[in-house]
């Protein structure tokens, strides 16, 4: 029956893909005077920098927080190969350096017609506004929003495959759905939660997977989603999972998320709202297998808003001041298993606030300040206590000035 | 893990994707649309079908990308390439413009970017009119 199933899955797709599949003869091509060749290579990028004043410690720190080289390729009018080579922190293999090199993404994209489309490969799917949407010229602040760094792990991208396109009943709405792998429950650490659990296309296990979806509907100057995520987090082979009691079946010792958001973008104000849900239901076997304190639970999200100053005094202007505040909250230990620690700490609120300006398309200037409140740290887990490491602050504030650039 | 069961799995969620890109493509007609052909770098679109429209999106097989056409409030027409400027993929219509799923670019509907991060208007064609059709000149875009 198995075998039947996976025959009939792999001829639907193969027909979808050659039945609406759109190839173009080089005649053709010349003909329509836009593509004096069918392939074509395409080279872009972004990053961005920063220097931020720690105003409780006192010090300062620069950062090259990111430079990203991306390329692409359209093998024919229906194929094209996506990919992007991440450099993080600047230095990679010094000792002192907290550098890190990674494919950010890395797929091929198999068009099914002008609207629809597959992705295989290492991918980001589309969860929360950051996942997809996070050049630096997208969002204001030098930091992306804490919320989806924390509670939605950003940027989140696994192996897997996934499908996109409109849905024709309603203009403006869009779906996606997709199936990658799971996540490592043996990796999650408390405060960030699954964040350290994401493969990122390095040795994946794929014995255990997830579905993740998400609805996208544009009308007028606003922009709705909603998206999800199930999946298993215990890919072990069957010794091990006995052995540390774990159900590593496909979707076993699972982590569900839910999230939504919408944005308003005006010629002179934008609004920008977001909630989201992380659920582990098996956090208990996870801390009885790994000590690592899975909470349940996690929740966050932050509103944020946004006037376009320049506007007001000349409304065809190119370049823009933006002025913008941010509110995020976030717990990232909603709801504690029997067998875990609270820890208030992870309990957070950010206020950001700041201003940008982008002298020209593709490069923005940012400062801003960021008042970070929390909970008192638990101190049966601080394992360094000071001068080891540095004393806890459950108020502090940063001020950062900083670049970024996209092209 | 059961090596039958984890088959069982990953094949019914793939009949389920599958089965939601078929039924989304084939039982429902994608509304504003018309199929053409070029021809001498032309596209013609009959008058008739633009009737009582401010939007039609016009489709051919020998080109990548469908061609976003306009009429504007003093009924002019304007017709762009729905690719969108910052890394070729494709631009889709709403009701507040053109807007590029990948990274979030936004156009107005006559191209021009109202939203990073494209950095270039969409690439327009200058379009004419005679009593029946409505051409798209396809060479000077």
């Amino acid at each position: 029956m198995s075998r039947y199933i996976a025959v009939i899955s792999l001829f639907l797709l193969f027909q979808a893909s050659y039945t609406h599949g759109q190839i173009l003869t080089q005649e053709d091509s010349l003909n329509a005077g836009l593509m004096p060749k069918e392939r074509a290579t395409v080279i872009s990028g972004y990053g961005e920098a920063k220097i931020s004043y720690d105003t409780q410690l006192k010090t300062a720190t620069g950062n090259l927080t990111r430079a990203v080289l991306f390329v692409g390729h359209r093998f024919n009018n229906s194929i094209a190969l996506f990919s992007e080579i991440e450099l993080e922190n600047a230095v990679v293999g010094e000792e002192s350096s907290a550098g890190e090199l990674s494919l950010e993404q890395l797929f091929i994209k198999f068009n099914i017609n002008k609207d629809h489309y597959i992705t295989a490969g290492l991918f980001l799917p589309r969860i929360g506004i950051i996942n997809e949407n996070h050049l630096p010229n997208t969002y204001y602040g030098n930091d992306r929003p804490f919320t989806e760094q924390l509670v939605l792990p950003a940027t989140w991208r696994e192996l897997g495959v996934g499908i996109y396109g409109p849905i024709n009943l309603v203009t403006g709405l869009n779906y996606s759905a997709a199936i990658v792998n799971g996540l490592n429950s043996a990796a999650f650490v408390n405060g960030t939660g699954v964040r350290e659990g994401r493969y990122l296309g390095s040795n994946a296990s794929f014995t255990s997977l997830a579905f993740t979806g998400a609805l996208l509907y544009y009308t007028g100057d606003f922009r709705f989603q909603v998206s999800g995520y199930y999946g298993g987090s215990a890919g072990l082979a069957q010794r091990q999972a006995d052995s540390l009691q774990l159900d590593n079946s496909t979707f076993g010792t699972p982590v569900g998320l839910v999230e939504a958001n919408a944005k308003y973008s005006g010629k002179y104000f934008s609004v920008t709202a977001l909630a989201s849900y992380v659920t582990i239901p098996d956090a208990y076997e996870i801390n009885r297998a790994y000590a690592n304190n899975t909470p349940e639970a996690m929740t966050g999200g932050y509103v944020e808003a946004a006037v376009n100053v320049l506007k007001f005094f000349n409304a065809e202007t190119k370049r823009s001041v933006n002025y913008f505040a941010r509110y995020e909250i976030m717990n990232l230990n909603q709801i504690v298993a029997d067998n875990g620690i609270v820890n208030d700490a992870n309990e957070k609120n950010y206020f950001v606030t700041g201003i940008e300006y982008k002298p020209v398309s593709g490069v923005v200037i940012k400062c801003d300040y960021v008042f970070r409140t929390t909970g008192e740290q638990n101190p049966d887990l601080i394992i360094n206590p000071f001068p080891q490491a540095q004393p806890y602050y459950t108020d502090n504030g940063f001020f950062n000035i900083g670049l970024g650039y996209s092209f | 893990m059961e090596r039958r069961k984890f088959i069982k799995d990953t094949c019914q969620l793939c009949m389920a994707a599958s089965f939601i890109a078929i039924l989304n493509k084939g039982c429902i007609p994608a509304e504003g649309v018309f199929s053409s052909t070029v021809e001498n770098n032309k596209m013609m679109i009959p008058l008739t079908e633009l009737s009582g429209k401010n939007y039609l999106l016009a489709r051919s097989k020998q080109l990548a990308f469908d061609i976003f056409i306009h009429k504007n409030k003093n009924d002019n027409y304007t017709a762009v390439l729905m690719k969108c400027s910052h890394r070729d993929a494709p631009v889709h219509y709403t009701t507040g413009g053109l807007v590029c799923h990948e990274h979030g670019s936004r156009f107005d509907f006559e191209g021009a970017v109202t939203k990073e991060p494209a950095e270039t208007p969409l690439t327009k064609f200058p379009v004419t009119l005679n009593t029946t059709h409505l051409i798209i000149n396809l060479k000077n875009g």
